[in-house]
């Protein structure tokens, strides 16, 4: 076979190659949006406030960052977490995955959707339903076990590292490799393992030897992604952490914020180091990707399916179990909070009410922030389908001189924190005349939320693209599909189940984005994710969680509808 | 003769340092099934890409008829989707998303043919290529052998000038590839079209083609008839890839009459070998060359070698039975030459033969 | 599925009809009479021109409603209520302002330092000279007369209308008794090591405390609080009132009482004292009003602030949050933290310019001296 290396720039003549005017507008259009208010907030950083209220060029806000007490503790706080939890999270995330997609396990399907129920969950109230069980104190778990076994003290303390480790493991961590991964294993034709398997290697480690080198591209942005979700992930630290004074990287940030005033260049100097750790890693992983091995779904795709024998119903039970855990649990937590009227207090004479409910469904803005929830991921959704298989078509398949750049600029946004990133946005959309009237619509918002997905929607869809082999295009071209045509016949029909999955992850990250949109709401188009925030604010967990459990509902049924349509993830066989 | 349907002047492609095609001048005539045949990275493959436009050429010109598809000097580039080209990939390529139906009729709804039409044309070319009745089920449940079919129906759908198959027997098992081998062929026939085929399978250039190009790293390096290119190859690399060679090692002694030379055998055969002259002159005496015979020209005797012109003494050191024949290691002096004998050889091993190496077989190389 | 779906509908809708939203019954607008009524007429004349009022305020449901009310109050002027807490309010305001986007009309929210910043950026206006109606402007019905009520240094920008006595420490005394800790100087004793809570001092009310100490106690106290007292910090108002109710960190610092006392309301049995002062700090908390430069709908919003200091939306207002109004002829909302008028030199008003420097002091220790 050849081993040349085959780039296709669909070439139309030698005149100005309308190809490459279009991908060049796209990088422009993306770099714009992206490099403009990231160099702003580059700028501010280096703006120090003096105390006369002037501002001067310095360093000074960078070396405020980086002196803040507690700093050097925070980063191999953050270090340590990270290792941990991939470590663990990373097998059981890929024994889980091939049990899914390459076995004959019953019921996989709803099992899968199991999975994507657990990643709508909001997971501020799951981490405080864990509180509720397993508080050191009042956790009903220790309590039950200290009766059962006559212990002193409940062996399990969620305000501590292991506990912060245990409640990521049990919101996300697992769940979104697991409903990553799961498309991309479908798509493995199956003749690589079965040549493992024929040769006498046993499963578990044909998927060591076979399934996750193939995998490779995949796992690596999955990894890359969790990674950075963790550097930036600091809701579950802060409930979890101050006992035990476990602070992380994310927690510096967001401290650094909850100054009066808000200290946003020091801030921003803290997140723009994470994007400097990060480069290297993008470029590898960018390296990884460009190797032409892993295009697994060619012409000859067969997808066969691993036979599980004698282990069938024991594995069935224990990723159903999974599923279950990682699904029943939370919703019980959170339907809990919603019908208490203190979470977490048993015996008050009256726990349980309907006033909760009542009070959040009657707020007058309930159902203007419901609307504007819709609205807002509908938006994102159709904005994230329309320019993000773009963007990754161009990085991944044509030989525009600029692709390179365009896939580094598609890992920024979710290098920067949500929190900078909307100061970042507020930035933007005042600063440019073009985006000025936009300022105060539903289209700011959609746009911010677009912006905060686009990283893990251009990586879905280019792994995807990696996987499909370039000669079922080819093939249409010599047969006399133009371009165009290709696209609508081939290459979007062959893409729709990873279109559908960017849509999911797209509609339910702009129905939970708070951070990056919090600086642009305005009256108008305030979703019920402001409203969520409000409320936890203001110490009503138990309105928040109805909230949470509304959006859960709605990102739910979406993921039902698309379902009903016979969307399914992976191509059909 | 027929006339030039598809031509290259002097067309290279390079990737950076690499130069996948390095001047490449073909001409094809119309109606032939013409072979471009090389190992593994000697830019076959690349030339039919720049043949179907799925790559562009940094030089030279490509055309078709009179037509230009691409030439460099006078910057034209006609794309691939109006090429008018059918091909077949190695990995046939057949969308898994759609029907074996809708995968031949693809060509046709691109350029705009509908309803009935395309119902009987797509229906006359799965029967030609024998998948009459499948043409509802989908693209992934085919087996290798009827994807293939598959790939070929779409590629003749719409009647294109120029067949254009990349290795396309490569992934089929033995039994089916010598089956699609024929079939192609006889399609071929049927048909008139003219196909240009890339392959690394020796065997399958020679029976296949009415022409092959051998390639070397980029360049042709000869053009031939099958049996011209096998029996009189040009250089010593199409000699090695084409068939296999008996090779010793010789010193030209002297040149005879009747444009014969005598070349002493050096190395680890000793003797002297009469060749037929062509090409020494009286300052070749002394020159290193090489010698070359096909196996299945070897001629073996019994008896000892005696002084016979042309035969060398050699013993059978072991003769494998291969069920159908026998496979027979003989050495001479410090070589061992592999030949083949009939089930029915009276020879055995431990016996010793003259082995006679007819002038008008031997090849002379220079060194 | 379709059925899951269509349940889900019929679930959510007839929730959301049921119950409507509590508006609390106001009363019509203010009856002015005399020499005020033509130019408070003429006011509201060209407010109802302007139709609208722009508003900023705290996120709680409850300020929501009770200062969206000010429509019932003038109809024909329509509030637009943003809630949003100052962090993020403030730094958006001053970008709008740098693109000549001047969009707001008032701020409800406390006199922290970004209010000065945007004082001394000239993106307010002084409320004081727009104060017109008689019951607003009669000093006797203001705790500490109406200069008090201003927190900047001019006495005009910056007003704050609750006055509540901010108690550094609370103390659950149901695990510790009303024998021990009985007054602040308490904190440093190592039998408390690892019991106290204080709210993220970095800002609000967690600050307050901290500035209180150092202000009473001087900085080797703090210091020596932070260093050895392994001081929890909470992030979170309600995990702190949590912590302190169900008594896993006995000692909060920083907090409101409003945070517990929603326990209170929901059933919970607590039994929750401010450790004793002698000299306790005086905050609004977010209880004040700033004016902006430039606003959009200036005759509404000095409607809407007059409005705002009347007895009548006090009285309702302070019911409603439980924080204690300035005026002084407004029923005591909560017992506890009313300050006394008669003793006003036992309070000092953490809130205002001049303490700033103060603050900033504490903020630096905390920085400092908390991991």
């Amino acid at each position: 076979m050849e081993t040349v290396k085959r780039g296709f720039a669909f070439p139309i003549s030698h005149r100005p190659d309308s190809q490459t005017l279009w991908c060049t507008a796209v990088l422009g259009g993306v770099g714009f949006i992206l490099l403009y208010p990231l160099f702003l907030l580059l700028w501010n950083s280096f703006q120090v406030a003096q105390p006369d209220r002037e501002v001067a060029f310095g360093l000074a806000n960078w070396v405020t960052a980086l002196t803040e007490p507690g700093m050097v503790a925070a980063i191999l706080n953050t270090a340590w977490l990270t290792l941990v939890l991939q470590l663990i999270s990373f097998p059981v995330a890929i024994l889980i995955v091939w049990l899914l997609a390459r076995t004959d396990l019953p019921g996989k399907d709803w099992i899968d959707f199991l999975f994507w129920i657990a990643f709508f969950a909001p997971s501020l109230p799951i981490t405080l339903g864990w509180i509720l069980l397993l508080d050191p104190d009042f956790g009903l778990l220790n309590q039950s076990l200290k009766a059962v076994f006559s212990l002193e003290q409940g062996p399990f303390n969620v305000y501590s590292f292991w506990g912060i480790v245990w409640v990521h493991l049990a919101t996300r961590s697992v769940v979104v490799k697991v409903i990553l991964l799961t498309p991309f294993l479908r798509n493995l034709d199956s003749s690589f393992e079965e040549a493992s398997r024929v040769s006498g290697v046993g499963p578990l480690r044909t998927i060591a030897r076979v399934v996750v080198p193939l995998l490779l591209p995949a796992v690596l942005v999955v990894l890359l992604m969790s990674v950075i979700h963790l550097l930036e992930s600091f809701e579950i630290e802060q409930v979890l952490g101050p006992p035990s004074q476990f602070y992380v990287y994310s927690t510096m940030i967001y401290r650094l914020l909850q100054f009066e005033p808000p200290e946003y260049g020091a801030a921003t100097a803290l997140a723009v180091m994470i994007l400097a750790v990060m480069t290297p890693l993008i470029l590898l992983q960018q390296r990884v990707s460009r190797s032409r091995r892993y295009t697994t779904v060619t012409g000859q795709f067969h997808g066969g399916r691993f036979p599980l024998g004698v282990w069938k119903w024991p594995a069935f039970a224990a990723i159903l179990g999974t599923g279950l855990f990682f699904t029943v649990l939370p919703l019980g937590f959170l339907g809990l909070a919603t019908f208490m009227r203190l979470f977490g207090f048993f015996n008050l004479p009256d726990p349980w009410t309907m006033d909760h409910w009542q009070r959040v469904m009657g707020d007058p803005i309930f159902l203007r922030s419901l609307l504007n929830t819709i609205l807002l991921a509908g938006g994102t959704v159709v904005l994230a389908m329309a320019s993000f298989p773009l963007i990754a078509y161009i990085a991944v398949r044509t030989r525009f001189r600029g692709r390179h750049i365009l896939d580094f600029l598609s890992w920024l946004p979710i290098t920067i924190p949500g929190l900078i990133l909307g100061l970042g946005f507020l930035w933007l959309f005042l600063g440019t005349p073009v985006l000025r009237p936009l300022y105060g619509s539903i289209v700011v918002l959609i746009l911010a939320a677009g912006i905060s997905s686009m990283t893990l929607g251009v990586q879905l869809v280019k792994t995807n693209l990696l996987q499909l082999g370039q000669e079922l295009e080819e093939a249409s071209w010599v047969a006399g599909g133009s371009w165009l045509y290709t696209v609508r016949r081939v290459i979007l029909p062959m893409l729709t189940p990873v279109l559908v999955t960017v849509g999911l992850v797209a509609f339910i990250s702009a129905a939970r984005n708070i951070a990056g949109i919090a600086l642009l709401v305005t009256n108008q188009n305030r979703p019920l994710a402001m409203l969520q925030l409000d409320y936890m604010v203001d110490g009503r967990y138990e309105a928040a969680a109805v909230v949470g459990i509304i959006v859960l509902l709605l990102t739910t049924g979406v993921a039902l509808l698309a379902r009903l349509f016979g969307l399914r993830i992976g191509i059909r066989t | 003769m027929n006339e030039t349907i598809l031509r290259l002047c002097e067309v290279s492609r390079f990737y950076g340092p690499v130069r996948a095609v390095r001047r490449v001048s073909l001409e094809i005539r119309e109606g032939e099934l013409f072979a471009l045949l090389g190992p593994s990275g000697c830019g076959k493959s690349t030339t039919l890409r720049l043949v179907t436009g799925l790559e562009r050429p940094d030089e030279g010109e490509i055309y078709v008829r009179n037509e230009v598809l691409s030439s460099v000097p006078r910057r034209v580039f006609v794309p691939p989707h109006k090429r008018n080209m059918g091909m077949v990939f190695q990995s046939y390529a057949i969308w898994p998303h759609l029907t074996v139906f809708e995968n031949v009729a693809y060509p046709l709804r691109a350029q705009g043919t509908r309803g009935k039409e395309l119902e009987k044309k797509v229906q006359q070319v799965l029967d030609l290529v024998g998948l009459a009745g499948v043409g509802d089920r989908p693209g992934p449940l085919l087996s290798g052998g009827q994807q293939q079919r598959v790939a070929l129906a779409r590629a003749l759908v719409y009647e294109p000038r120029i067949l254009l198959l990349d290795e396309p027997f490569s992934n089929l098992d033995a039994k089916l590839r010598e089956q699609m081998r024929l079939e192609l062929k006889q399609l071929q026939r049927r048909v008139g079209i003219t196909v240009l085929f890339v392959t690394h399978d020796q065997e399958e250039a020679l029976s296949l083609s009415d022409r092959i190009a051998v390639m070397e790293s980029g360049e042709v390096a000869q053009v031939g008839l099958p049996q011209d290119l096998y029996e009189r190859p040009g250089k010593p690399f199409i000699r090695d890839f084409l068939g296999k060679s008996v090779v010793l090692q010789g010193e030209v002694s002297r040149l005879g009459p009747d444009h014969r030379a005598e070349i002493l055998l050096i190395g680890d055969v000793r003797g002297t070998l009469a060749v037929p002259n062509s090409a020494f002159s009286s300052e070749s005496v002394g020159q290193r060359v090489l010698v070359a015979i096909r196996p299945e020209d070897i001629l073996v005797e019994e008896g000892a070698a005696g002084d016979s012109c042309n035969r060398l003494e050699g013993t059978i050191a072991e003769m494998l039975f291969l069920g159908d024949r026998y496979e027979c290691h003989i050495r001479m002096g410090g070589q061992e030459i592999i030949l083949y004998f009939p089930r029915s050889t009276p020879y055995r091993e431990g016996q010793t033969v003259r082995v006679h190496f007819p002038p008008s077989a031997l090849s002379v190389w220079k060194q | 599925m379709w059925i899951r779906f269509s349940l889900c509908l019929i679930v959510l809708i007839p929730l959301a009809a049921c119950s409507s939203a509590s508006q609390p019954d106001r009363a019509p607008a203010p009856l002015v009479s005399g020499s005020v009524a033509a130019d408070w007429n003429s006011l509201v004349a060209a407010a109802n021109r302007e139709g609208k009022v722009v508003v900023s305020g705290p996120t709680r449901e409850l300020w929501r409603t009770q200062l969206v009310s000010f429509e019932q109050a003038y109809p024909e002027i329509q509030v637009e209520y943003i809630g949003s807490n100052s962090r993020d309010f403030w730094p958006r305001v001053f970008r709008e302002r740098e693109f000549g986007q001047y969009l707001w009309d008032l701020r409800v929210g406390g006199p922290d330092p970004q209010v000065y910043e945007a004082r001394d950026r000239g993106a307010l206006a002084p409320i004081r000279p727009f104060l017109l109606l008689p019951e607003v402007l009669d000093e006797t019905k203001w705790f500490g007369g109406m200069d008090r009520m201003f927190f900047d240094r001019e006495k005009k920008y910056a007003l704050g209308f609750v006055s509540y006595i901010s108690f550094v420490a609370y103390v659950n005394r149901d695990v510790i008794p009303e024998t021990e800790l009985r007054s602040l100087r308490g904190l440093t004793n190592p039998r408390w090591r690892g019991r106290i809570v204080l709210q993220d001092p970095r800002g609000g009310a967690g600050l307050s405390a901290i500035e209180m100490l150092l202000e009473v106690y001087g900085e080797s106290f703090v210091r020596d609080l932070l260093t050895s007292q392994n001081v929890v910090v909470a992030n979170d108002l309600r995990q702190q009132a949590e912590w302190l109710v169900r008594g896993r960190y006995p000692i909060a610092l920083g907090i409101v009482p409003d945070a517990f006392l929603s326990f209170q309301d929901q059933g919970v049995d607590i039994n929750i004292q401010p450790v004793p002062e002698d000299t306790s700090a005086i905050a609004t908390g977010t209880g004040g009003l700033q004016f902006f430069e430039r606003a959009p709908h200036p005759n509404a919003a000095k409607v809407f602030m007059n409005w705002l200091l009347t007895r009548a939306v006090q009285t309702d207002l302070s019911a409603a949050t439980r924080m204690n109004s300035r005026r002084l002829d407004v029923p005591v909302a909560h017992e506890l933290t009313a300050p006394d008028p008669a003793r006003l030199e036992r309070y000092v008003p953490s809130q205002v310019e001049e303490m700033v420097p103060v603050r900033e002091q504490a903020q630096q220790l905390a920085r400092e001296l908390l991991p």
